[in-house]
């Protein structure tokens, strides 16, 4: 176990790199930058523009800044925001906490919806109630998040007034819980299905063992690695903040951050925010595939 | 996966060889879907003679007017007949989903199939590439595209378009090194053909059913992708009723006429829902064992 983690962490060094140097350069490739933004709002003159981009580092070549950005990134500093001047450390410091809170109900949701839902269906193929929670599944699939998230709005928030339509965690949860959801019972029930057919399985249920012990012991642990993969993902992507769903509900977390950084040019904002997704992306999947090694002794050859 | 030794000789058995098997798909979910985004298309095409009114007059006195007699589907915030954006923004929303999978799709396959089947670092690189796309968050990735190139349709069909090259390389890349090592792959290469030749006599057959059910389901997500930008202010100019667009300005009055929302919602969940179930039909006439 330990040569495989030995061999598999290093290998998120270089995704880390080129992900760092592909957003710098994006974002120095988008035409206006922060003097222009604030050129246009009226608040400087031309002669300052040049000042600022002084002041901000902007007038040295790409490749400097980005010597500098990664220089001050190792030590923690992730700089300033241009806009409110304040420390990105702070942003995050306020946004991150609330990406984690929605992460972790969205998962939730997902998990006790997806779970029972993916097990009973794989479990009795064919039955009504695999037709139904497959064609549950599909629409929870092909139906986008914000879609959901502004029927959801309009049913609970508007209609029924059970809910406020902003600061409460438990719409965009719902949305996203049930997004995932859909995702999570299509595996879990081929899944099920496939190891269903398995010859020990027939073993288990001819030597007398309850249909409910055979399928709690011997299933399910068996077919658990796609899912571990897809909860994986899942988690990577809501850790990273979900620009859409928090757009939605006006959830001020990572995404939500995100997109407005990008609007104001604010580049240490956007650059710090991709890089704590890309960094939360890849270090679930770690988890995910030394979690794998644990388990499956395959994996670590 | 924990069952790949038990799969792979049914695997090889039930290999969809040409004669065997359904000529045509049998499963009501593939002509569901092929039905759907059939009347989709024809709308989009017949647009300009089926649409009652101009997608862009408005008719200010009478905003976010509900469904009547003359106007079936309402009026929106701007008193633009909703039923004729419909119909008109199912040509842009349409083009722009099939459009730019028709660019990743190809690029994507060719590039995994080319790693696939030479291996040694040239595979590993372009992978590890494909590796930082895919932690790389999505929608920024086009976010940051289309800033850089200006809102149009033109700048969303190309940032779909990178951003599904990786998910058809994947896809293929799988599928040749599993293709390849297998018997019959193997016995053509020792009776002298040359590989590119078995690339694209054997495997290539193959290997395209996948991209037709692939195909599908990109189309329903690069749909879901355009809508998304549309939504976040980001997709095609104004002045085009994409349906993300229509959805985008519909929410910001959803509370006085939801209508004007609900119905682009609809219209999008039922085509994107459409192009999902093609998939899901042909995998299975593709893989009966998936059925």
């Amino acid at each position: 176990m330990m040569t495989y983690a030995v061999r598999r962490v290093p290998q998120v060094l270089p995704t880390l790199l080129l992900a760092s140097m592909l957003t710098f350069l994006l974002l120095r490739v988008v035409p206006g930058d922060i003097a222009d933004v604030l050129a246009v709002q009226g608040a400087v003159s031309d002669e300052s523009k040049a000042r600022i981009r002084e002041q901000m580092g902007l007038d040295h070549s790409i490749p400097v800044q980005y010597v500098h950005w990664v220089g001050n990134l190792v030590s923690g500093n992730l700089g300033r925001s241009y806009w409110t001047n304040l420390p990105v450390t702070t942003l995050f410091g306020y946004a991150f906490p609330k990406t984690v809170q929605l992460g972790v109900a969205a998962m939730a949701v997902a998990l006790a919806i997806g779970v029972p839902l993916g097990v009973l269906a794989g479990a009795f193929r064919g039955s009504v109630f695999d037709h139904a929670a497959t064609v549950l599944a599909t629409l929870m699939i092909s139906v986008p998040t914000f879609a959901i998230g502004i029927l959801a709005l309009l049913l609970f928030a508007v209609r029924l007034q059970w809910l406020p339509a902003t600061g409460s965690l438990v719409l965009p949860a719902l949305v996203l819980g049930v997004d995932i959801s859909g995702t999570l019972v299509r595996t879990l029930r081929s899944d099920i299905r496939s190891e269903m057919l398995a010859d020990y399985v027939r073993t288990a249920h001819a030597k007398g063992l309850p249909r409910l012990r055979v399928l709690s012991r011997h299933v399910l642990p068996n077919s658990l690695t796609a899912t571990i993969t897809v909860m994986g993902l899942a988690l990577g992507n809501l850790l990273g903040g979900t620009v859409i769903v928090e757009s939605v509900f006006n959830w001020p977390g990572i995404g939500d951050l995100t997109i407005q950084a990008i609007r104001n040019r604010d580049y240490p904002v956007v650059q710090a925010m991709v890089m704590v997704m890309t960094v939360a992306f890849v270090f679930v999947n770690l988890a995910v595939d030394l979690i794998y090694g644990l388990f499956d002794p395959r994996v670590r050859v | 996966m924990a069952t790949i030794a038990m799969r792979r000789p049914a695997a090889a058995a039930a290999r969809p060889k040409r004669g065997a098997g359904p000529r045509w798909p049998r499963s009501p979910q593939f002509w569901a879907g092929s039905a759907i985004v059939a009347i989709a298309t024809a709308a989009a095409l017949l647009a300009p003679l089926l649409a009652p009114y101009d997608p862009l007059v408005q008719d200010t006195y009478a905003r976010y007017a509900g469904p009547s007699a003359q106007h079936l589907l309402g009026l929106d915030e701007l008193g633009r007949d909703v039923l004729s954006r419909l119909l008109h923004g199912a040509r842009i929303t349409l083009r722009t989903g099939i459009t730019s999978i028709a660019i990743a799709m190809p690029a994507g396959a060719l590039l995994g199939a080319w790693a696939g089947f030479r291996r040694g670092w040239l595979d590993a690189a372009i992978m590890r590439v494909l590796d930082v796309q895919l932690a790389y968050p999505g929608i920024l990735l086009a976010l940051v595209l289309i800033v850089t190139l200006g809102a149009s349709q033109r700048s969303v069909i190309i940032a779909l378009a990178i951003g599904y090259v990786p998910y058809f390389a994947r896809i293929i890349r799988g599928a040749v090194m599993r293709e390849a090592s297998l018997d019959y792959v193997l016995a053509a290469e020792a009776l002298g053909q040359r590989r590119w030749m078995m690339l694209l006599r054997h495997i290539g057959p193959n290997v395209a059913g996948l991209l037709v059910v692939h195909g599908s389901f990109a189309v329903s997500g690069a749909m879901v992708a355009e809508s998304s930008l549309s939504f976040l202010g980001l997709g095609v100019s104004p002045s085009d009723p994409s349906w993300g667009r229509m959805l985008s300005e519909g929410t910001q009055a959803v509370y006085i006429a939801p209508h004007v929302a609900v119905i682009p919602i609809a219209a999008l969940s039922l085509v994107i829902l459409g192009w999902f179930l093609i998939g899901e039909g042909s995998r299975e006439w593709l893989d009966p064992r998936r059925g």
